[in-house]
């Protein structure tokens, strides 16, 4: 079997090292670079900065950090975006359970993330003052430890697997137990090697979910749901990105408005990263801006019936009109608990929902990205470039800029704009089904 | 004996699929399986294969079973399943060559093997630098039937190997189906082609209400009807008025 591995491997670096493959390679690879360097070194200066002034304890600021980057782990790769990176050998192929996981665990190690992780913990242990080669440590075993629970998750997900939720639950524990243990007594030698043991037993969960694992056929029974919103939501990926999307919001919103209730606003109130989370962003991101991209079977059901953009706009409307209001319900208990509910902020959340909302629709339309899998957490992996990110990520910086610089006329101004340009351009400007159509059928094509 | 399924069961839910369905295939035999849409051709081929448990019964291959000897069945069985799991990503000569490794075929065989295949079931010699994401769905499926044939199987698995394909290209199949059970290999291919199947059974097997039915072609032929009246009849097919359509 070794001519197989070997034959994966060639194959794997000939995918990287061709074109366009190697431009996306070296992309990711110097933008990793570059993302590990600036959290690396500029979180070195930071954390030292906070310690100094003793604003915060080292191992408060670390649990925070290391968490942060931990939970970032678990949903990754859980849908992977590159398939050639993940191989299946479905149960009728002679290939022992030793040479999948060999393959598993060195053909498709590789991931942009791990490696930003690794630069990140090296830089800010090498810049810091405060933060020694013990800490890092047993920071990133932790963070680790999140990603074997992500691996376990995966196969638990993915595949049909011997006892799969006992292996997930046996999982969750051993982390549960070495994140209190790091949470409690961090700075202990013991508590670094209960925290080694619980390591070592996610790895060997992880290695019987990948000896048992196989392949999952379809499934046959599956619940059928009424009204269109519910069937959009029915898909595995759209309930996937929202999830994640709304759990990180609510657990991001949560963290602020407790921490800007015990230790006063002066940090935490007016945080652009407040604002990140507080605005519809994180909704509209990918799901929002590839709204017909993610659904594409939905567009050619009705593109190739009705050729009526109005029709197209009430199904992206009838979807998106109660998430915006859920949304809309978190932002309001957000900034009730943590007494930000003021004019200004109110309008530069209506003012963030109105533009995504109107601008969403044209772009997911025009520019859909379409894959076989999403994910838009995977930033660091491979992530998919298109101007929606751009415009999406512009936009929001400008609105940002001006809530900082208090040029709340500005809001008002974007508001009429939009929805006067987004009028006219309904009424004036018809778009070219035929055109957007075809642009589909070629990118689906090329998945 | 290649394939001995005795007394299998198998429900989804409460919804009954297959209820004690016998079959036994042999050297040199073809075995059509028939069955309208949704009756169980699949789910009895994904048990046979191991991809799904049954509830009830014993499958054996080449006297053994998965359980007891998972090495010998796979290394002797070549599969086409419903969902035809080519990797996207290869082309297709690098795809075949992949299978051939899988099966620990000589680097000369598998170059030998990938000649034939793609000289006999593809009009023209595919691109190396293209991946198998850009070609047609009845490209795709050429590719993994060549893939389920590649290490010359004993039992041919076959789900559905005609959906999408053209007729010149069905007729190169069941040319190539025919020479290969008579070298004293077996095949178990499922359709609802009638006229392809006609062309390659030696046995026919019908689900019927979720009973599986099975015949050898003298015993369906035996009073003279053809093959898709036969089957229709044992399928219980009445052909339906046409009300006029408003």
């Amino acid at each position: 079997m070794s001519s197989l591995y070997n034959f994966l491997w060639q194959k794997k670096r000939s995918y990287l090292l061709e074109w366009p493959q190697i431009g996306k390679f070296l992309g990711y690879s110097a933008n990793t670079l570059i993302n590990g360097s600036l959290f690396g070194i500029g979180g070195a200066f930071l954390v030292d900065s906070v310690v100094e002034a003793q604003a915060y304890p080292l191992h408060l600021i670390l649990l925070f950090h290391t968490f942060f980057w931990g939970a970032l782990f678990l949903p990754l790769d859980v849908f992977p975006f590159y398939k050639a990176q993940s191989f299946e050998f479905p149960e009728y192929y002679p290939v022992s359970s030793l040479t999948k996981l060999r393959i598993n665990l060195s053909v498709n190690l590789y991931r942009h993330f791990v490696f930003f992780i690794v630069l990140m913990q090296v830089l800010l242990v090498t810049f810091s003052k405060s933060i020694g080669w013990f800490e890092i440590g047993y920071s990133t075993l932790i963070i680790f430890s999140f990603y074997g629970l992500n691996r376990i998750l995966k196969n638990t997900i993915s595949f049909k697997v011997r006892h799969a939720r006992l292996l997930l639950i046996a999982g969750c524990i051993s982390l549960l137990i070495s994140c209190f243990i790091y949470g409690q007594y961090g700075a202990k030698f013991w508590a670094l090697l209960i925290s080694m043991i619980c390591f070592i037993a996610i790895s060997w969960i992880y290695v019987q979910s990948e000896l048992t694992k196989k392949t999952k056929p379809d499934v046959l029974s599956k619940r059928y749901f009424g009204g269109l919103f519910y069937r959009i939501l029915a898909q595995r990926d759209v309930r996937t990105l929202l999830g994640i999307g709304i759990t990180f919001k609510v657990i991001g919103l949560a963290i602020f408005s407790i921490a800007s209730n015990i230790y006063g606003g002066v940090l935490f109130n007016q945080n652009f990263i407040i604002w990140i989370f507080a605005s519809p962003l994180i909704l509209f991101t990918y799901l929002g801006y590839n709204f017909f991209g993610v659904n594409r079977t939905l567009f050619f059901t009705h593109a190739i019936r009705v050729k009526s953009r109005k029709k197209l706009f009430k199904i992206y409307a009838d979807f998106f009109l109660p998430l915006l209001l859920m949304d809309a319900f978190i932002f309001l208990i957000f900034t009730t608990v943590s007494e930000l509910l003021t004019i200004p902020n109110i309008a530069f959340y209506l003012t963030c929902a109105v533009v995504y909302f109107l601008t969403a629709f044209p772009i997911s339309l025009r520019t859909p990205i379409i894959k076989e899998k999403y994910l838009s957490l995977d930033f660091m992996g491979s992530g998919g470039k298109n101007i929606s990110w751009t415009a999406m990520i512009t936009g929001f910086a400008i609105f940002l800029l001006a809530y900082f610089a208090k040029l709340y006329w500005f809001f008002l101004i974007a508001d009429i704009g939009i929805i006067a340009l987004a009028f006219m351009a309904f009424h004036y400007l018809p778009l070219n089904m035929s055109l957007i159509s075809q642009n589909f059928y070629e990118k689906a094509r090329s998945v | 004996m290649f394939l001995q399924v005795k007394g299998v069961s198998k429900s989804f839910d409460s919804e009954v699929i297959l209820k004690n369905a016998s079959l036994e295939i042999n050297e040199g035999e073809c075995h059509c399986l028939i069955g309208k849409n949704g009756t169980g051709k699949s789910t009895l081929i994904n048990m046979i294969i191991n991809l799904i448990e049954k509830d009830e019964g014993t499958i054996e291959l080449f006297d053994t079973d998965f359980e007891t000897d998972p090495d010998l069945i796979k290394k002797q069985i070549g599969v086409l399943p419903e969902f035809n799991p080519v990797i996207e990503e290869f082309s297709i000569q690098d795809y075949l060559q992949y299978i051939g490794l899988i099966y620990d075929l000589e680097e000369e065989i598998i170059a030998s093997r990938i000649e034939f295949l793609i000289e006999y079931f593809f009009e023209k010699k595919p691109d190396n630098r293209k991946p198998i994401s850009q070609f047609s769905k009845g490209v795709k499926l050429k590719t993994g039937l060549c893939a389920a044939i590649m290490h010359k199987p004993k039992l041919l698995i076959l789900d559905e190997p005609f959906d999408g394909m053209d007729v010149f290209s069905s007729n190169n199949l069941i040319e190539f189906l025919n020479d290969y059970r008579s070298k004293g290999n077996a095949i178990l291919v499922s359709s609802h082609d009638m006229l392809f199947m006609d062309k390659i059974a030696s046995h026919v097997s019908v689900i019927h209400e979720d009973e599986l039915l099975n015949y050898t072609r003298e015993q369906l032929m035996q009073n003279g009807k053809s093959f898709e009246k036969q089957v229709a009849e044992i399928m219980g097919y009445n052909p339906k008025e046409i009300r006029e359509f408003k």
